[in-house]
């Protein structure tokens, strides 16, 4: 019954964009904000674009985008997706050729990363989070770490500074932050790296199911935990619906994948190339915001 | 010719049964009305299709816990003006808690419009559909306890969390039956009016 109540997301008349959020934000903030001026759920779909950036100082809208991911909700079936993308993929940006698609934020902030997948993948989005190193491990620890399974040992002290066993342990701030930073300590590089995040992803839903299965106003303690550390372009009352949401979702019934890839050259830079096979996937998901 | 007309000593003689009578036709409404208006019992009549019920509930009073939740757990920390916002918030938010909670639970008395200004469109269509109350053919019904928790976002208390408990029992057909309620609201307020965005129910028996 709770699946027909939460697929109305009301559209609330917000019209604003990443470059009216008050000032410029700060390196490391979590930033919350609309993809286009209005919301419009198309069938009871919700995609979100997830992005960590790399920003230690400065704006962080023209930073590097470091994780890429789209986050499906099918809010009739209460099933979803997390595509992920590895930041070296090849792709065309708008307006600005041929890239690695962790450039279009440098280019244009969020607004041009969502159109630049968008154009890739057809799939309209209709919000964007980003977050940075710093506020990434505040937000982890003020929510007393997360439960996850470690598929792998990680022993990286010198790029990020992780050293986990493999199994399931909960990492606090700054262990959460080296493993999603991680990439030489896998042989898949940057692509086992994205894997990774969509893995922490689930993680984070599954400790939120977990909280507020017992005590369902957790849900607004995580709300005011996520907003001391945010900027919102979406209203409180539109954070407490998209929190409803992800209360109800099973992560069980959340697929994550990453797109095939194959690595190479485009010129001197060493990039990877995003298969024709993604194409099935990317219609799947477009049609069923499920993976 | 016979005309047999009735004697009028007959009419005197039948005057206090029809004293009697109407006095009681008068005492079986004003307790219909009565039991239909107490507060704590309800006539539920079940107006979905196919399975019209009517049943007596007798419902405990609620015990609800209403607190702040958010960056400002404490009361006393909280500024004058969020601590009379949250004051002023918390019978509001309860008295539609426990409507929506009451008609998910022990059935609407006439149908989601009994509640449906406390819920919002989507949510009002998804009670209709779902009609969820007592179950066919329940009647003596009691809701013996009734009690849960609604936590308020600090600091504007705007939103709402309401996670509620309705322990009932009742006859069902000729079985006695006992089962457990637990309700969660999800309530947002806007335009001065707390409404139920979402709502969730989970029905276990004893």
């Amino acid at each position: 019954m709770i699946k027909r109540a939460l697929v109305v997301l009301t559209v609330i008349g917000l019209t604003t964009s990443a470059t009216s959020l008050m000032g410029v934000p700060n390196a490391g903030e979590l930033l919350v904000g609309r993809v286009h001026g209005s919301f419009q759920p198309t069938d009871g779909k919700m995609f979100v674009l997830v992005i960590g950036n790399d920003a230690r100082s400065g704006n962080p809208t023209r930073s590097r985008a470091d994780a890429i991911h789209i986050v499906g909700i099918n809010t009739g079936a209460m099933r979803g997706g997390i595509l992920n993308f590895p930041r070296d993929s090849w792709v065309p940006i708008p307006g600005y050729g041929m890239g690695r698609i962790n450039e279009a934020l440098h280019h244009g902030g969020p607004d041009l990363l969502a159109r630049t997948l968008e154009t890739l993948t057809g799939i309209h989005l209709d919000y964007w989070v980003m977050v940075g190193f710093e506020d990434f491990v505040k937000i982890v620890r003020s929510l007393g770490g997360v439960r996850m399974n470690v598929p792998t040992a990680v022993y990286d002290p010198i790029g990020s500074g992780a050293r986990l066993k493999a199994g399931t342990q909960k990492l606090l701030g700054q262990q959460a932050l080296a493993y999603m930073r991680t990439r030489k300590s896998f042989s898949g590089g940057d692509v086992t790296r994205s894997t990774n995040h969509g893995r922490f992803l689930l993680a984070l839903l599954r400790k939120l199911k977990g909280e507020t299965a017992r005590n369902p106003a957790a849900l607004l303690r995580w709300i005011a935990t996520t907003q001391r550390h945010a900027r919102f372009d979406v209203s409180a009352d539109e954070m407490f619906r998209l929190g409803v949401v992800a209360t109800k979702l099973q992560p069980k019934h959340v697929g994550n994948v990453t797109v095939p890839v194959s690595v190479g050259w485009a010129g001197a830079a060493s990039v990877v190339f995003i298969s024709n096979d993604a194409g099935s996937i990317y219609a799947r998901f477009r049609r069923t915001a499920q993976l | 010719m016979s005309v047999v007309a009735p004697s009028p000593r007959l009419g005197w003689r039948l005057l206090p049964a029809v004293v009697a009578a109407a006095a009681a036709v008068v005492a079986a409404s004003l307790a219909i009305a009565a039991v239909r208006d107490h507060p704590a019992a309800t006539a539920v009549r079940r107006a979905v299709a196919g399975r019209p019920v009517t049943a007596a509930v007798v419902a405990k009073p609620w015990r609800i816990a209403t607190f702040s939740v958010g960056a400002t757990v404490v009361p006393e920390r909280l500024s004058r003006p969020a601590r009379r916002r949250l004051e002023a918030q918390k019978p509001r938010v309860r008295r539609v808690a426990r409507a929506v909670a009451h008609a998910v639970t022990l059935a609407p008395p006439d149908g989601p419009a009994g509640v449906g200004r406390f819920l919002t469109a989507a949510a009002a269509r998804s009670f209709a559909r779902t009609a969820p109350g007592l179950p066919k053919n329940a009647r003596d019904v009691t809701a013996f306890d009734r009690f849960g928790r609604i936590g308020l976002q600090a600091p504007r208390f705007d939103t709402a969390v309401a996670h509620l408990h309705v322990k009932t029992r009742a006859l069902v057909g000729e079985r006695r039956a006992r089962w457990n309620d637990t309700v969660t609201l999800w309530l947002t307020r806007r335009e001065r009016a707390w409404k139920v965005i979402a709502f969730d129910i989970d029905r276990r028996p004893r």
